[in-house]
């Protein structure tokens, strides 16, 4: 195998590589990629972690077909400040890999491809077009209360559907918050081949993100058996879809709540984090107290003192106070773009609810501590 | 200077046995299991003569001294004696920290001026204890807690044993490093290979030698030989977990066979932790098989602090879930830890919640009916021939 290559085109390829090639593992081959040398002009470049798989095309001059895995870190570390070089890349005997440009010859012992994992065949998954621009936003709303706790497998990761006529619908929770978000996702509106709601796994939105974050054209998704299957301009992601029942969720998203705010969002942040600073280091716990016209943010922890802080409001309901934890207070408030925000609440024991002001598409669901 | 008594019933479970049934006095007397799978918990000095002593297998103290009489454990007797000891104690320092139910640290600095010198007041508390109990105990008087509680056992047992103050270390100097708690047959070993058998011998050693070769049981040891301990007594011992286990008369295996015993032991801590106010944020298993004895335990955190019953089980079974439960089983407990005071400052949760908190409303009222007419009710899982 031998093939010349740009740069460039070779570093965006490792790269996006970097994601998903584990570092530490019990497989070794996982930790590189697979350089494939096709015939037409074509190299293509495979990461797997056996969970999220990345195939990318790259244009190159190939003189030999062929094909080696290599250490993805190592070389994306050397790859990456060469700046408009064509460098070669030549297979030798006992998958030792050499890599040469002008002057410069590195030699590095790769593994032989014949081990490496191929990603499953998913030629027959049904690929619908979708809005880059929209997948973004969704995965940046929802996949900040995606679970990180092993023992609720179901929740690590985002829930999507097929929802209503705005299209998709996203969400994510921990048990403690929950992050749902409407939006036109596909690009047609009929006959979206997406039968049922399945969980995308953490690792793969982080990836999907990564991607569409560099490319916005033409972005497909779609299913095909326990995969879901995204496909751009010459990359190909195939991720294992997380086996398990997602929550019933609809059930613990409240509606018409008694109590409804209407805050400033960044001054309420701004209050909300300094607060915080002296609230008890294991939960960060505050109390958000509601008084006539008054919300009353107040925090205390035994080692370093109390905070309290008032903020005027349109309010003449009974008083109230329930206890929040504030980092999720704050990613909520974080994921809200508009400068005026919602709180919708009903008692001590039952969540909070934050929308964006006048945007119901998008709602962050905070369960109170006890208090 | 530090005045710290360690009061220590003597063979406590079979004085009672002897003191409640006086024709069992002078003979020997075990109190322990008489399963198949049995061990003592505590023997009489009558029956200690035969080579019997606690936690030994039943089996094992019947061949020793046949002619025993074993008692069952009637560990609510004990419980009430120890109260009333523990209410004596206190009443001669308010610093008075129980180890056990039938032994504990006081605190006794600077009490001359009210009840005399130690061994005055060593005295009054034996028969103070007497009096009220009909139980001999004993008592040991030194500086620290170490040195105390290493008294309270060289004369045992109705003595009373002081280390005179300011010549500790000549004192315990003669004496073996078994002598110290938590210095087994093993440790002892490692002492002999370096040449130390007394605390003497310790005490002489340069302190990086010694953990250079022990490790932290050296520097230990070390400052113990040179008398040097300055541990308070302290009052009330927070507790780390709550725990509860059973070793089982005839071996078990199976998923349903488990679960059904680790059920009770659930039950068992759960009612504990209620009664206590406490929630755990974790949850242990421990399995103990019937070949070589062999033990496993594994740990989990539990989505919510909890005290039902249920909430330890559904963590217990996820734990069972990684646990070979097919090999012949001799014992299985759970224990709770991670606790925290119930009620305060926890994190709710969307799903969870709403059934959690009916199991907890649930087994609160269980726990009031147990309290009001005893165990009569029971969950029906826990039970043999039913799930």
């Amino acid at each position: 195998m031998e093939f010349s290559i740009q740069t460039d085109e070779l570093s965006k390829g490792l790269y996006r590589a970097q994601g998903i090639v584990e570092k530490k593992t019990a497989m070794p081959i996982l930790s590189n990629v697979l350089f494939t040398a096709l015939d037409n002009g074509i190299v293509t470049i495979t990461a797997t972690d056996l969970e999220v798989g990345m195939i990318g095309e790259h244009p190159a001059k190939v003189s030999q077909e062929g094909s080696i895995t290599i250490s993805a870190r190592h070389l994306y570390d050397i790859i990456r400040s060469v700046k408009n070089k064509e460098v070669t890349i030549k297979k030798l005997e006992n998958n030792w890999a050499e890599i040469s440009w002008g002057s410069k010859e590195y030699r590095m012992l790769g593994m032989a491809a014949e081990e490496f994992q191929n990603l499953p065949d998913v030629s027959a998954a049904k690929l619908f077009g979708v809005d880059a621009k929209v997948l973004k936003n969704m995965i940046d709303k929802t996949i900040y209360a995606v679970s990180t706790d092993e023992t609720r497998y179901n929740l690590n990761g985002s829930f999507l559907e097929k929802s209503g006529e705005a299209g998709f619908r996203m969400v994510a929770t921990d048990g403690h918050r929950l992050s749902l978000i409407d939006a036109s996702l596909a690009k047609q509106s009929e006959d979206i081949p997406f039968p049922e709601g399945v969980i995308i796994p953490k690792k793969g939105l982080l990836e999907l993100k990564r991607l569409v974050e560099s490319e916005e054209d033409d972005c497909q998704i779609g299913l095909d058996a326990n995969n879901l299957v995204f496909k751009m301009k010459g990359v190909t992601v195939v991720m294992r879809l997380l086996d398990g029942q997602f929550p019933e969720y609809q059930q613990v998203v409240p509606e018409n709540q008694k109590i409804s705010l209407t805050l400033e969002r960044a001054p309420l942040i701004e209050s909300l984090r300094r607060v915080s600073i002296l609230s008890s280091d294991r939960t960060l716990g505050l109390k958000m107290s509601l008084q006539t016209n008054l919300l009353r943010l107040t925090a205390s922890n035994p080692d370093l003192g109390e905070a309290r802080e008032d903020i005027d409001v349109e309010y003449d309901g009974p008083e109230l106070t329930v206890g929040f934890n504030a980092r999720y207070l704050l990613d909520a408030l974080a994921a809200i773009e508009t400068d005026s925000v919602r709180l919708s609440l009903d008692d001590d024991l039952s969540p909070g609810v934050f929308r964006p002001l006048g945007d119901d598409s998008y709602t962050c669901v905070v369960m109170p501590m006890r208090i | 200077m530090r005045v710290i008594f360690h009061v220590d019933m003597d063979a406590f479970y079979a004085s009672i046995e002897q003191r409640d049934h006086p024709d069992l006095r002078g003979l020997p007397v075990i109190v322990g299991g008489d399963g198949k799978r049995g061990v003592v918990s505590t023997c009489s000095y009558e029956a200690r003569t035969f080579g019997v002593h606690s936690a030994l297998p039943m089996v094992q103290a019947m061949r020793l001294c046949p002619q025993a009489i074993v008692m069952p454990v009637r560990m609510r007797v004990y419980s009430e004696v120890s109260a009333q000891i523990m209410e004596i104690l206190g009443s001669f320092s308010p610093l008075i920290e129980p180890l056990s139910l039938d032994e504990a640290f006081l605190d006794m600095s600077g009490t001359q001026q009210l009840f005399g010198e130690p061994l005055q007041i060593a005295r009054a508390i034996k028969d103070e204890v007497l009096r009220v109990t009909q139980l001999p105990c004993s008592v040991g008087i030194a500086a620290n807690k170490f040195l105390a509680k290493l008294a309270s056992d060289l004369e045992k047992p109705d003595a009373i044993t002081l280390i005179p103050f300011g010549r500790e270390r000549e004192f315990i100097a003669p004496l073996s490093v078994r002598k110290l708690w938590g210095v087994g047959p093993k440790a002892e070993a490692r002492f002999r290979d370096l040449g130390l058998r007394t605390f003497g011998q310790v005490a002489a050693c340069e302190l990086d030698w010694l953990e250079e070769r022990l490790g932290s049981i050296g520097a230990h040891v070390y400052h113990l030989a040179r008398a040097e301990d300055d541990r308070e007594v302290v009052t009330q011992r927070e507790r780390k977990s709550v725990g509860s286990e059973r070793t089982l008369s005839e071996d078990i295996r199976g998923y349903d066979q488990v679960e059904r015993v680790m059920w009770q032991q659930c039950e068992r801590v759960g009612r504990h932790l209620r009664g206590k106010g406490l929630v755990a944020r974790s949850v242990r298993v421990k399995i103990r098989y019937s070949r070589n004895f062999q033990l496993m335990t594994r740990d989990a955190a539990l989505p919510l602090p909890t005290d039902d019953s249920a909430g330890l089980m559904s963590g217990a079974r996820q734990l069972m879930a990684k646990i070979d439960l097919q090999t012949p089983i001799r014992l299985v407990g759970v224990a709770a830890f991670q606790l925290d005071q119930a009620g305060c400052g926890g994190q709710a949760d969307l799903f969870l919640q709403p059934k959690r908190d009916k199991h907890s409303k649930v087994e609160h009222t269980m726990d009031a009916i147990r309290d009001k007419f005893g165990n009569m009710i029971q969950r029906g899982s826990t039970k043999t021939g039913q799930r």
